[in-house]
């Protein structure tokens, strides 16, 4: 498999590709750099704009060429995860009875098994596909959802649900949703009103606010039941979901992906210096605050069910980039498929290791850490591909 | 080079995943994973623990207080001799009386070691109490103290037991909880003696310096509990008073495990005990509130669990155990009816039959570990065994428990206080 990547990588003899290969630690195309080896292609003899763009689209298409060979095994995994995700479980599940018709069987099946499976494979994928977003558009490694604040507000959220409205886990789910969207809403609005370029600082505040709020209604909690409830929906876990509480939130996640997916080239655009992307004419203030938006949402639709579920947002995408050494649509792929890798394993440990439920968290981050110091020692950590 | 590296490596890490998942997980990994979870517990324990009622607490937790008292050297001492008071009464628990008072009064100056293995010296009989923690007041109060307390925890407005026994408690002024200690606030009061949960340890030397006189309890099982009553019995010189606290357990156990001798251990119906916080949540064996379930000659549905917290499960599992009975804690946040209309619960046993119940909470939680704790497992041997054990039996024993150390006549008819 090895070699037959080599070769592909040797038959293709285009410079910009050669510049690719023997810079392994810009990981971003830089279109400028781009620009400097690939021809000017087809016969636009426009200003240098123009080149850029279409060595960038250039770029991406080569992306297309040689998808990468992680991309299909992580799916490939992914799909394995699937399968023992629908196997493992407390209630014992026969294929034989579940064909019978067997009613408790089939109760368990659709209502239980297949929603959590369903929310652990999307939830990772959105969770590492976002990651990737705010990572690639704030050109920063430790960029996360939880800068802007969308953690902390759901959290707020769940907390001001358990506390005040009739205890239900949609009436939960929803408050954590409004909760996580009141923050980024927030934090977005002061942004654009001072200026995209504050964005980060922006976040911070709310991000603080929103942990001041919590902080104000933990301590009104009663702690043996409120404040219970309110920290194990901060740990995060899987184990509530059914079937009646995520078409909601799936489809809202869905349709966030479908977005950021289809900005991907903006996205890609919005890493470059800003002054480059407003030349190849990305109206770099607005696109921001949307692809932000979007992929804020998806966190938020995420996390509103599970709780707060830590690392895969940061992990997947440094693994994604490890993986493909570039910042493309395959990379953001990669991140999503990566992310959905990690918390369906994640989960299925979750619900297995134990005669309890765990907190989903504990074990995305004990499969997540050995990879980041793998990052770190291998001196060609994901922290260094953007200068 | 690094490429091949980084996917054999993350291979290798999802085929770990994989091995543990097909329940061949090797004992490193099963070790860490006990390590983590007994930090998220412990996190989880500190934070909501502030002023959580005893049902809630782990025996980490009393571990922790073991072990803090295990480091002064007296500490050892003390254990052995205070273990036996938990059935005994107060003749034998001399040991924590260093001169040789009758039971029917404590001859002042006395010494009294605490929950955490402190030595206190009272030197007179106090006139003053503070207390800040609920379990303690409750406590103070059965032991007829009521008048004597100038100042009480935060939140006392909740607590139903106090507006129905001693409502003039509830104006007093608050010490705060055990998460913010009203230090000053407290020393103001001027009380003869404060008594705080072990948690608020450290305040103790604060109060000590402004000539306080602080005992600590640490009253979170049943034994534990046993102690702290005998403690402040001496304490206040109401040791009488303790002693019949103590021996209404007893006299009121031993009938009940004779109602229930016929009932065949195999053939117990399983009960399923859900925690205050959430139905998914439930009490093990290791923990306290298991005892109630086996002296209601019930079967713990969740026998496999080992956590000594409320373990959280998922549906799946609670389907797979299909226990006969789910009865929910005391001060849950949930209602029975939200369980019958479950969805997701429509195929269990208990639901069908319409099993499901909620321990009475308009008095006091006897799902915790309270003096009147052995109302709860009467009540609960009722509900499970209603042919061999009429519900009149505890409905007796509450009412002549309430009258004798609270001064009150409990509501038998309206069990369960008015939705918050």
């Amino acid at each position: 498999m090895r070699t037959k990547q080599r070769q592909n990588a040797k038959q293709n003899t285009h410079p910009a590709a050669q510049n690719q290969d023997s810079l392994p630690h810009s990981q971003i195309d830089r279109p400028d750099s781009a620009a400097l080896h690939a021809p000017v292609s087809g016969g636009s003899d426009s200003a240098s704009c123009e080149s850029a763009q279409h060595s960038l689209g250039y770029t991406i298409r080569r992306s297309y060429d040689h998808l990468s060979l992680a991309t299909y095994l992580s799916a490939l995994l992914l799909l394995t995860a699937c399968v023992i995700s629908l196997l493992a479980g407390k209630y014992p599940l026969s294929l034989g009875k579940i064909l019978a018709g067997d009613a408790m069987q089939l109760q368990v099946l659709l209502t239980l098994r297949i929603p959590r499976t369903l929310m652990a494979v999307l939830g990772g994928f959105a969770l590492g596909a976002a990651g990737f977003v705010f990572q690639t558009v704030f050109r920063n490694p430790l960029a996360a959802p939880d800068m802007i604040g969308v953690s902390s507000g759901a959290s707020a959220g769940a907390a001001f649900a358990i506390l005040f409205l009739p205890a239900s886990a949609a009436a939960v789910t929803l408050s954590a949703f409004a909760g996580g969207l009141l923050a980024v809403g927030i934090a977005l609005g002061l942004a654009s009103a001072a200026g995209s370029g504050s964005i980060v600082l922006a976040g911070i505040a709310v991000h603080s606010l929103a942990q001041t709020v919590l902080m104000v209604l933990k301590l009104t909690a009663d702690p043996e039941r409120q404040l219970a409830s309110i920290e194990y929906w901060i740990m995060g876990s899987l184990n509530a979901i059914t079937l009646s509480r995520i078409p909601f939130y799936c489809a809202v996640c869905v349709i966030g992906l479908i977005g950021l997916f289809l900005l991907h080239r903006q996205i890609i655009l919005l890493s470059v210096d800003e002054a480059e992307a407003r030349m190849l004419g990305v109206p770099v203030g607005r696109m921001r605050l949307l692809v932000l938006l979007l992929a804020t949402l998806v966190v938020a639709s995420v996390i509103s069910v599970t709780g707060v579920i830590s690392f895969i947002g940061l992990l997947a995408p440094h693994i994604a980039r490890l993986l493909t050494r570039d910042n493309r649509l395959h990379t953001l792929t990669l991140s999503g498929l990566l992310g959905g890798i990690l918390l369906t394993v994640a989960d299925i440990l979750a619900r297995t290791v134990a005669a309890s439920e765990l907190p989903v968290s504990i074990f995305t981050s004990l499969l997540g850490a050995p990879f980041l110091l793998y990052l770190i020692m291998s001196g060609n950590g994901g922290g260094r591909h953007v200068e | 080079m690094r490429r091949t590296l980084a996917i054999v490596l993350s291979a290798a890490m999802i085929l770990l995943a994989g091995c543990g998942d097909a329940g061949n997980q090797t004992s490193t990994s099963a070790a860490t994973t006990a390590a983590e979870t007994a930090a998220a517990e412990t996190t989880a324990a500190e934070t909501t623990g502030a002023e959580t009622s005893a049902a809630e607490i782990t025996k980490a937790e009393t571990a922790e207080a073991d072990s803090a008292s295990e480091s002064s050297d007296k500490a050892e001492e003390k254990e052995a001799e205070t273990t036996a008071p938990a059935n005994a009464a107060a003749e034998n628990s001399a040991g924590n009386l260093s001169d040789e008072a009758p039971a029917a009064a404590v001859t002042y100056p006395v010494t009294v070691i605490d929950q955490i293995g402190r030595e206190v010296v009272i030197a007179e009989e106090p006139e003053t109490l503070v207390s800040g923690y609920y379990i303690s007041t409750s406590l103070l109060i059965a032991l007829g103290l009521k008048d004597k307390l100038v100042g009480i925890e935060a939140k006392a407005k909740s607590r139903s037991i106090y507006h129905l026994s001693a409502p003039e408690v509830i104006d007093l002024p608050s010490v705060g909880t055990a998460k913010e200690f009203d230090l000053e606030g407290c020393a103001a009061l001027e009380p003869d003696l404060i008594v705080l949960p072990a948690k608020l340890k450290d305040v103790i030397p604060s109060l000590e310096e402004l000539d306080m006189t602080v005992i600590a309890v640490n009253p979170e099982d049943k034994a534990l509990l046993e102690e702290a009553v005998t403690i402040l019995g001496t304490a206040t010189n109401t040791t009488d008073r303790a002693n019949e606290l103590l021996a209404f357990h007893d006299k009121k156990l031993d009938p009940l495990t004779e109602a229930l001798s016929g009932i065949d251990a195999a053939s117990a119906p399983t009960v399923y005990l859900a925690s205050n916080s959430s139905l998914l949540a439930v009490a093990g064996p290791a923990m306290y509130q298991n005892s109630l379930i086996e002296q209601a000659a019930g079967a713990n549905a969740a026998a496999e669990i080992t956590d000594d917290y409320w373990a959280d499960i998922s549906y799946e599992q609670l389907l797979a155990w299909d226990p006969d009975y789910i009865i929910l804690a005391a001060d849950a946040e949930y209602t029975v009816d939200s369980v019958l209309e479950d969805e997701n619960l429509k195929g269990l046993k208990a639901v069908a039959s319409g099993n499901v119940y909620q321990f009475p909470n308009a008095i006091e939680s006897w799902d915790s570990p309270v003096p009147s704790s052995i109302l709860g497992s009467m009540w609960l041997a009722s509900v499970i065994h209603p042919d061999n054990y009429p519900a009149d039996n505890w409905k007796q024993a509450a009412t002549e428990y309430y009258e004798t150390f609270y001064g009150f006549t409990p509501d038998m008819e309206n069990l369960y206080s008015a939705a918050e």
